[in-house]
Order: C-alpha cells, then sequence, then structure tokens
C-alpha cells in the first residue's frame, strides 16, 4: 500500500517537472537571439535585443591577469580602472557628467582571463598624475582584500593549483609590480591586447543589430590589427595537486577550498560538471535545513563539524578550470574538519558511480534556476554573449542551453565526474585557522573509494 | 626596556634587554639610532628584522655584556598576492615541467608505475587467490584421500594360483580376481546365452580366458557375494540366496544383472584395476 502510494507521489512528481521543463524551453524558445557580426578588421559585434527600455554596451577584451607577469602583475585592472578617467576627448569629470545626464553608468572589471568595460570604450591619452592616483588606490584595495578571506583563499588556490603558470597571478596585482607600473607599460599593454580580434562588442537591451554594427564600425573600425609589440601569450594551464595554507590564527574561523582540475569554457563537460556542482550545493548556518535538507551532504556536515558554511564552485576560463567546494568552519578540530572534507569527497564519489536520474533531476533544476536568474539582466547576458563568443567562437542561445541541459542524464553525470573528480589530484587552500587542515595524503587518498 | 619607532606604515618594536641596569643614555642612544635605520621603509620581513638588529652588532661600541635583539613585529602585512609559490621545478617529474600541458595529458605516464605495481601485483595476488579457490574447490568435491590413493590397484597375477579367486580392495568396493582353471573356462563359454536372465557371452566379460575380473557388490541390494561357492561355480550371495557363475554372471536368485565389470588392463604380469 505504502509502496503503491510513494509511486503515485514520485509520477506526479515527474508529471509536474516536465510541465514545467517544457514550459521553460517555451519561454526560451520566444526569447531573444544573439546576433553575430564580424567587422573587417576582426573585432566582433553581438546584439541581442530584447525590446527592454534599457541597454547595456561593452567591449569585453582577452586580457587579464593571465597575461601578467610577476613584474606587471596589475596592469589590465590598473588600465581597466584608467578608463574611468577620462579620455582625451573628455576629462573625467565630463564624462560623469555627460554619462549620468543620459543616466548611464560605467561599470568595468578585470578577472584571470578577461577585462570588461561596459559603456565606453577605453582611453587612447593616458595621465600619469591620474596614473599614479589610481595605483595608490589599486594599492589600498589590495590591502582591503586581505580581509576578504575566501577571496584570499581562491587566490591561494590558484596560486597553488596552477603554480609555474600565469594562471596563479591574481587580477588584483602584488605591491612591486603596480608600484612599478607607469604610462609606458600601460600603453604597451594597450597596444598588446586592446586589439580587435581579441575584442567582443556586446549589447544586450533595446538595440537594432544593424545600427550597432555601424557604431562599431565608426569607433572601432580604425583599430588596426598588426601588432607592434608581441602577441599576448597566457603561459600553461597546467594544474599540480597541492597545498597552501596561510595560518592566521587571528582569523576566528577556518576558511578553505578543494578543488580538482575543472574544464575550460567550451569543453563538453562544462555542463554536466555544473550540474555534479549543483548537486554538492551550498549551505549556511543561517539556512533552515539541516537534517531534513534535500542534500544528502548538507543533512550529513550541517551539525556536529562545527560548520558555518560551504558552497560549491565550478569556475571555467577559456581551457581550463576549477572545479570544488569551498567552506568556513570553526577549525579548531581536526575530526571536524577532517570529516567535512570526507563527507564532500564521498559526495563527488557518489556522483561518479552511484547517482541517481531523480538526483540528477534535481540538481539540475538547482541549475536552471541559477543559471537563468543570473542571466536576467542586461549586463549579466551580455557579459554571457561576449564570454561565449571569446572563448568558444560563437554564442549558445539559451535554448542550446535548455536542450543540453535537457539531454543531460545521469551517465554523463557519472561519466563527467569520473574523469575530471574521481582519483585526481587535488589542490587545497586553508587560511586563517588552519593548525587543524586535514592533512594532504590523507585528502587524496579520500578522491576515491580504495587506493593503493 | 623597549621603544616603538614607526615609520611610513611600518612600525618596530625594538626590545633591548641585558643582564645589568642599563645607563640611560644608551637606551635613548639606541632608540635615535633605530629611528634613523627604518626611516627607508623596508618592504621585506627580512629587511625589517635586519634593520631593527642593527643596534645588536653596534654592541661592543656600549658596553661588553648588553645583548640587544630587535625584534620585528611590524604591523604591515604582505598582500597575500606578493606572497611568492615556491618553484618546485627541480622535485617534478619531467613529463609535468611544460605548463602548457594539462595534468591529465601526462597522468597515464606519472601513474605507469603505481599502475603497474597495481595490476602487477594486484594481478599476481588475484591469480594466485583464483588459484587457491579452484584448488580447493576440485579438493573438495573430489575423491576422498583413500578412495584417491586405490584409483587403481595393481594385483600381482602371480599372487593368484589357478583356480582360487582372490578379493581385492578398490574404490571402497571389493573386486573378485579369480584365475580361472582349462575346466571353469570351458564350461563358462559353453553356457546358451539365450538362456540367461541378463545375457552376455563370457568373451563380453573377460580380456584374458584365464582371469575373470568382477566388481564383488551383488546387483540385487548391494551385499558382498561369497567367492567360490553357490550352485554355479562363482559366486553366492547369503542375503537372499543369488548365485553367480565363474563368469559373474546371475544364474539363480532375485539379483536382475551379472555383476559388473570394472574398467582394467593387463600390465606385465599384473592386473591393473581402474585403467583401461
Ligand atoms: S543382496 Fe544378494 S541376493 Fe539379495
Amino acid at each position: 500500500m505504502l509502496s503503491v502510494a510513494r509511486t503515485g507521489v514520485a509520477s506526479v512528481k515527474n508529471s509536474v517537472r516536465s510541465v514545467s521543463a517544457l514550459a521553460t524551453r517555451d519561454v526560451l524558445v520566444k526569447g531573444p537571439h544573439a546576433e553575430v557580426s564580424e567587422l573587417k578588421n576582426g573585432l566582433r559585434v553581438s546584439t541581442e535585443n530584447n525590446g527592454r527600455p534599457t541597454t547595456t554596451v561593452g567591449v569585453w577584451i582577452e586580457t587579464g591577469s593571465r597575461y601578467e607577469n610577476e613584474s606587471n602583475n596589475g596592469v589590465s585592472r590598473l588600465l581597466e580602472h584608467m578608463v574611468h578617467k577620462g579620455t582625451g576627448k573628455r576629462s573625467e569629470a565630463q564624462l560623469e557628467s555627460e554619462l549620468s545626464s543620459i543616466g548611464a553608468k560605467l561599470v568595468s572589471e578585470t578577472s584571470r582571463d578577461h577585462t570588461a568595460i561596459f559603456v565606453q570604450s577605453a582611453s587612447q591619452d593616458l595621465d600619469s598624475a591620474a596614473i599614479e592616483g589610481e595605483k595608490k588606490h589599486l594599492l589600498s584595495a589590495l590591502e582591503e582584500a586581505e580581509e576578504d578571506h575566501m577571496g584570499v583563499v581562491m587566490d591561494n588556490l590558484h596560486a597553488a593549483a596552477f603554480q609555474g603558470t600565469s594562471l596563479a597571478r591574481s587580477p588584483l596585482g602584488n605591491t612591486n609590480g603596480i608600484k612599478s607600473l607607469d604610462a609606458s607599460t600601460l600603453k604597451q599593454w594597450q597596444a598588446d591586447h586592446y586589439r580587435p580580434v581579441r575584442m567582443i562588442f556586446s549589447a544586450v537591451g533595446g538595440v537594432e543589430h544593424g545600427k550597432l554594427t555601424q557604431l562599431a564600425e565608426k569607433y572601432f573600425g580604425d583599430l588596426s590589427n598588426s601588432y607592434p609589440g608581441q602577441i599576448p601569450h597566457s603561459d600553461g594551464v597546467r594544474f599540480t595537486g597541492s597545498e597552501f595554507r596561510f595560518r592566521n590564527d587571528n582569523v576566528p574561523h577556518m576558511y578553505g577550498a578543494i578543488a580538482v582540475e575543472g574544464v575550460g569554457h567550451g569543453h563538453h563537460d562544462a555542463l554536466a560538471l555544473r550540474v555534479a556542482s549543483q548537486f554538492v550545493g551550498q549551505w549556511d548556518v543561517t539556512h533552515g535545513s539541516s537534517y531534513n535538507a534535500p542534500s544528502k551532504l548538507v543533512q550529513q556536515v550541517s551539525h556536529g563539524y562545527n560548520l558555518h558554511a560551504f558552497q560549491n564552485f565550478s569556475l571555467n576560463y577559456k581551457d581550463t578550470g576549477l572545479f570544488g567546494v569551498q567552506f568556513i568552519c570553526k577549525g579548531d578540530s581536526l575530526d571536524d574538519a577532517t570529516s567535512i572534507a570526507r563527507w564532500l569527497q564521498h559526495e563527488w564519489k557518489h556522483l561518479s558511480s552511484a547517482v541517481d536520474e531523480e538526483e540528477v533531476n534535481r540538481s539540475k533544476n538547482a541549475l536552471r534556476t541559477q543559471l537563468y536568474q543570473a542571466l536576467e539582466t542586461n549586463t549579466q547576458k551580455a557579459a554571457f554573449n561576449a564570454k561565449e563568443l571569446l572563448h568558444t567562437g560563437g554564442v549558445r542561445s539559451l535554448v542550446d542551453i535548455e536542450d543540453s541541459l535537457e539531454k543531460l542524464d545521469k551517465t554523463a553525470v557519472r561519466e563527467a565526474v569520473s574523469r575530471h573528480v574521481y582519483d585526481r589530484d587535488i589542490a587545497a587552500s586553508g587560511v586563517g585557522r588552519t593548525e587543524a587542515w586535514p592533512n594532504y595524503a590523507n585528502l587524496r587518498y579520500g578522491m576515491s573509494w580504495w587506493k593503493l | 626596556m623597549a621603544s616603538l619607532v614607526r615609520s611610513g606604515s611600518t612600525a618596530s618594536k625594538m626590545i633591548c634587554g641585558s643582564n645589568q641596569q642599563l645607563p640611560s643614555n644608551i637606551g635613548s642612544t639606541l632608540a635615535t639610532a633605530k629611528a634613523v635605520d627604518v626611516s627607508s621603509t623596508p618592504t621585506t620581513p627580512y629587511a625589517m628584522q635586519k634593520a631593527v638588529t642593527v643596534p645588536a652588532r653596534q654592541n661592543s661600541l656600549f658596553t661588553n655584556n648588553i645583548a640587544v635583539k630587535g625584534v620585528n613585529v611590524t604591523s604591515r602585512r604582505l598582500a597575500h598576492t606578493d606572497v611568492t609559490f615556491p618553484d618546485f621545478s627541480k622535485y617534478r617529474r619531467e613529463s609535468t615541467l611544460d605548463t602548457s600541458k594539462h595534468a591529465r595529458d601526462t597522468e597515464d605516464e606519472r601513474r605507469a608505475l603505481p599502475v603497474a605495481v597495481y595490476y602487477g601485483v594486484g594481478g599476481m595476488m588475484s591469480l594466485w587467490a583464483g588459484k587457491e579457490v579452484i584448488q580447493t574447490m576440485v579438493a573438495y568435491k573430489a575423491m576422498a584421500a583413500d578412495q584417491r590413493a586405490l584409483a587403481s590397484i595393481e594385483i600381482n597375477m602371480s599372487d593368484i594360483p589357478e583356480g582360487q579367486t582372490k578379493t581385492f580392495e578398490w574404490r571402497g568396493k571389493p573386486v573378485f580376481v579369480k584365475h580361472r582353471t582349462k575346466a571353469e573356462i570351458a564350461r563358462e563359454k559353453a553356457v546358451n546365452v539365450a538362456d540367461l536372465r541378463h545375457p552376455q557371452h563370457d568373451n563380453e566379460r573377460v580380456q584374458k580366458d584365464e582371469w575373470s575380473v568382477v566388481i564383488g557388490v551383488c546387483t540385487h541390494l548391494g551385499c558382498v557375494p561369497i567367492a567360490n561357492s553357490g550352485d554355479f561355480g562363482g559366486y553366492y550371495c547369503p542375503c537372499h540366496g543369488s548365485h553367480y557363475d565363474g563368469s559373474g554372471r546371475i544364474r539363480k536368485g532375485p539379483a536382475p544383472l551379472n555383476l559388473h565389470v570394472p574398467a582394467y588392463a593387463f600390465k606385465d604380469s599384473s592386473i591393473v584395476i581402474g585403467s583401461n
């Protein structure tokens, strides 16, 4: 009787789910699609007209700390910040007032493998007083970044996992690097990197593709593709199983991250790994659920081990990535820390060999929510389109993504996790009270069901 | 005795210790000298430590028994991006020296040894374990040791004089070996096969006319017949009175079949029972 009732519920749930999946797809099909065209000089223009009253226009440039070296670490960020300082045609104040008069904002960011400047293109003339001011700003930002312990954990994780390669370098820059930068370095950098083939002009909002292409032709058409300096080269993708602990007992908790080598943005396992990452899930002490959580990991680790929070991540760069979990715990017991890591690894191993359709569906739905929510604003969508174009050479529509997500089954997830996570080397990074950090060999041992 | 000197964003605390009361002017001299030393804002922890340790080297200028040690307690922290991750290239396998190669591409090579050990030793161990299992199973299912030892027995023909029958044990059963006389042979050959309950000619039951070998288990209910007795010059089963002739054929009584003839062969001067 009980089992009959249960089957009944399950089938109702299934039908509800497939109905909602259909609805997602229907909505996406009706949604706007990105149009892509290429200017004569190689600059690619992507627009997506969603008919909204606001528009984000931006330039995404394939530059960032991956292309820096020890002595100029921070240059891409400094250059990005300089954009706010005005151009030869407009002073900083003029730029700000002109933008605000039309209600626009200038936003920019730099990561390991790209720089994005929304609304306004980069300046050509750099004023050295402004550079000095901005350098001070970057140095104090660097100092502030020390208080963002999780940020430090992630930077250290990159430093260890990608040691010896340029991916190890933080976009924040290092003190000496920032201090040594000057106008000529910046100019050189700009000349090397801000080249049409490395640039995507992406717009989302109430824009016509033709009109924007004309504008791009007008403002970027004169950029040449010749390289007077050197063609930027990102040095290396090598992942190394390693550990980086920064013990500081004045920090009240243990902050940590454990990760394996992930995949690049366009890799065929990228989506499966994101589903797997969703399966691991996230939790912090403010969540109402513990024993009753849908995630088995949360049920296990949310109590008894003094864990404060954990969060999955699956980072995709152009050609490699990191797949793992970051966590914060009390850090006063080796047993607790080890147990947390063990449960996490148990979930990874479960994913590689025994995850079932039900669990995969739950994770897929969680990913849908996260994915589509994160692409709701024009800026987010413009960034997504640009990143797609930079990394894969094309823009997948959300329908394409929904289709491949729909096709993804437990076998695909198991295979992806077996390939990239099961029994793979790990990189670990700990900051704060790391005296009780689990032993590396022990952690590595936990990556497979049994190990020689 | 401690003085705190600040310079820029760097603060250094200098602790001076001595085993005797310091003249008051020495303390101030140290502090003054210190303030000059660190004004150039050392940037590495080593330089900071060095800066505050300078007065200790000038020790002898002041007095012989003063120990001065600068302790760098700077409040300026290095940014985490200023920490250089050590270069482990020296310890790397050659295959992982190329940073443009993905780790997974060199993995097979790096794991060759553990994999070889795993499949080599593991394979050997599982082969051995498999052998153990099969051997145990076969030994368990096979004949008992005493029977296996008697799987075939050799009987010396000269032990049995003509006209005699001897009983041997073979595979837990009695075997009658009869050395027949000429008269007995003639008698058995002459029996009319059509009259027999289980019609078999003597030729079918013997290899050499002088020797008849049969299993001594009555085909009625399994008693052991008595050799050289009964009405037909062969065997007699006392249980229910079955009479067998000199060829081991049933002639009278309740038994339905002739006595079984085991596989046997002649070898030189002996009969091997249990082999063809
Ligand atoms: S057992 Fe031999 S006659 Fe019955």
